[in-house]
C-alpha cells in the first residue's frame, strides 16, 4: 500500500460539488486512477464549509475496498474549528499536545508496516502543517502535491457567500 | 518520592485546565471546544445559540461528519439514536441537540451533548471495523462453496458446545470424516476472545470438529496469535491457496 500511495494519480473527470447532502459542508468524492497501471480503488474526498469563510475544509485520500468499505489513508485539514489531540502514541513531539490550525493526518504516521494495515479509528495521528495556505485553492494544490494527484486543478473552486450568522464577533 | 504541591505547581495545573476549554464567538452564536476526543483525535466543538431566554446546544453534526469519513454513517445513526435516547436529547439524523437549556445548566448540557456525540462516533467506527469481519465471512463462504460445493457448505449455523451453550458458527463444511468450522477473526479483543471461548467449548465435544480461525495476517494478531491458536485446529491467513482448505476437510 505504501508504494501505491506514492504513485502518481489522476482525476478522469472534473467532479461536481454536492451542496445538498450536508447542511454545513459542500462535499465531493471522485475516483482516482493510478498513472502507471489501471488499478482502481483510490478516491479523493473534499469538504469545505458553507458557513465559514477561509476555514474548515478537508481533503482525504481514501481506498475503497471491494465491499464498499472505505479506508482513509491521508487527510489534510485546513483551518478547522477546534483542536486536534494525539493520544500517547505517534511522533513524540506531538503526543498529548493539543494544537489548533491546519494539520495533516499523514499516511506514514498512521500506517503500521508490520501489520500491513492502517491504525484503527480514523487516522488518529496528526501533525501541524507548517506551510501557510492562504486560501482554498492553495490548500487544494497543496493536497494535490501531498497525495501525488497530478491534476487536482480539475476541481472547481466553489464560490461561497459569507454567512453573517457565522462571522466573527470581534 | 512525591513533591509537596507548591503554589507554583498549582498554578501550572490551573493553567493546564484553562487551556482545556475555549470558545469562539460569532454574530449568531458561539462554538465551545472541549476535550472530549473523537476517534480522529479532534476535540468536540459544540455550537451554542441563544433563543429568547434559553440556549440551544448542538454537536454541529460532528459525530456524523466524523463517522462519514470512514463510511460509518449508517452505524453512526443507530448508535446516535441509542445514546441520544439514553441521555434524553434529540438526534435528527445528523445533529445531536438540546433545544432549551437554562443558563445555569449550560456547562452540563455542553458536556452531555459532546459525550453523546463522541460515544456514538466511537462505537460507530468500531462497529464499522467489525463489519469487515462479516464481509470476510461472505467472501469465505463463497470461496468454500466454490471448492466443496453448495451441499457441503453452510453459513450462520448453530452448534451446541460441551457446556450446552448454543454457539453461532460463521461457516461450516461437512467433510467425509468430521465437521470443520471456519470463523473470520480480526485482531480486536472481542473477536479474539469470543472465538477462543467458542472453540474451547466445541473442543470439549466427544466428536470435536475442526476449528479454523481465518485471519488477514497472523503477524497482525500480535500476542493474540497465541490466544486463538491454542483453541484452534489451524489459524489460516485468508489468502492461502485452496489446497489448504482441501487438506483440512480431508484430514
Amino acid at each position: 500500500m505504501d508504494e501505491l500511495v506514492e504513485t502518481k494519480k489522476e482525476l478522469l473527470i472534473s467532479p461536481q460539488w454536492d451542496s445538498k447532502s450536508n447542511a454545513r459542508y459542500l462535499e465531493l468524492t471522485v475516483p482516482l486512477v493510478l498513472q502507471e497501471d489501471s488499478s482502481i480503488g483510490f478516491r479523493l474526498r473534499v469538504k469545505t464549509s458553507k458557513l465559514f469563510m477561509g476555514r474548515d475544509s478537508l481533503c482525504q485520500l481514501e481506498f475503497v475496498q471491494p465491499i464498499n468499505k472505505i479506508c482513509p489513508l491521508w487527510r489534510c485539514e485546513w483551518n478547522p474549528v477546534g483542536l486536534h489531540n494525539n493520544r500517547n502514541f505517534g511522533p513524540e513531539a506531538f503526543r498529548n499536545i493539543p494544537f489548533s490550525g491546519s494539520h495533516e493526518h499523514r499516511f506514514d504516521d498512521n500506517w503500521i508496516k508490520k501489520n500491513d494495515a492502517m491504525r484503527s479509528t480514523n487516522l488518529p495521528i496528526a501533525r501541524p502543517l507548517e506551510e501557510g495556505l492562504a486560501d482554498f485553492a492553495t490548500f487544494l494544490a497543496f493536497c494535490g502535491k501531498r497525495f501525488r494527484i497530478i491534476n487536482i486543478n480539475r476541481i472547481q473552486i466553489p464560490s461561497i457567500s459569507p454567512d453573517l450568522f457565522w462571522t466573527r464577533d470581534e | 518520592m512525591n513533591e509537596i504541591m507548591t503554589n507554583s505547581n498549582r498554578d501550572i495545573i490551573d493553567a493546564a485546565i484553562h487551556k482545556m476549554v475555549s470558545a469562539e464567538h460569532f454574530a449568531g452564536g458561539s462554538i465551545v471546544t472541549i476535550p472530549t476526543i473523537y476517534p480522529s483525535g479532534a476535540y468536540a466543538t459544540i455550537e451554542v445559540i441563544k433563543h429568547d431566554s434559553f440556549f440551544q446546544i448542538t454537536d454541529r453534526g460532528q459525530g456524523w461528519q466524523e463517522a462519514g469519513l470512514c463510511n460509518a454513517s449508517r452505524q453512526y445513526k443507530q448508535e446516535a439514536q441509542r445514546t441520544a435516547e439514553a441521555a434524553g436529547i434529540t438526534f435528527d439524523g445528523q445533529d445531536m441537540t438540546i433545544g432549551r437549556v437554562r443558563e445555569d445548566a449550560l456547562h452540563g448540557a455542553i458536556a452531555v451533548v459532546a459525550n453523546c456525540s463522541q460515544e456514538a462516533a466511537n462505537h460507530a467506527v468500531l462497529k464499522h471495523a467489525e463489519k469487515s469481519k462479516n464481509d470476510s465471512k461472505e467472501v469465505l463462504y463463497s470461496r468454500l462453496i466454490t471448492i466443496f460445493g453448495e451441499k457441503s457448505v453452510a453459513k450462520d449455523v448453530s452448534l451446541i458446545g460441551a457446556s450446552n451453550h448454543k454457539w453461532h458458527i460463521s461457516v461450516q463444511v461437512s467433510g467425509p470424516k468430521k465437521l470443520s468450522l471456519f470463523e473470520p477473526v480480526t485482531n480486536k479483543y472481542n473477536s479474539i476472545v469470543s472465538t477462543t471461548a467458542k472453540f474451547y467449548d466445541l473442543q470439549g465435544l466427544e466428536n470435536c470438529p475442526n476449528r479454523v480461525a481465518i485471519v488477514e495476517s497472523r503477524e497482525g494478531l500480535g500476542d493474540f496469535y497465541g490466544v486463538i491458536a491454542a483453541a484452534s485446529t489451524q489459524v489460516l491467513e485468508a489468502n492461502v491457496p485452496n489446497v489448504k482448505f482441501e487438506d483440512i476437510i480431508a484430514a
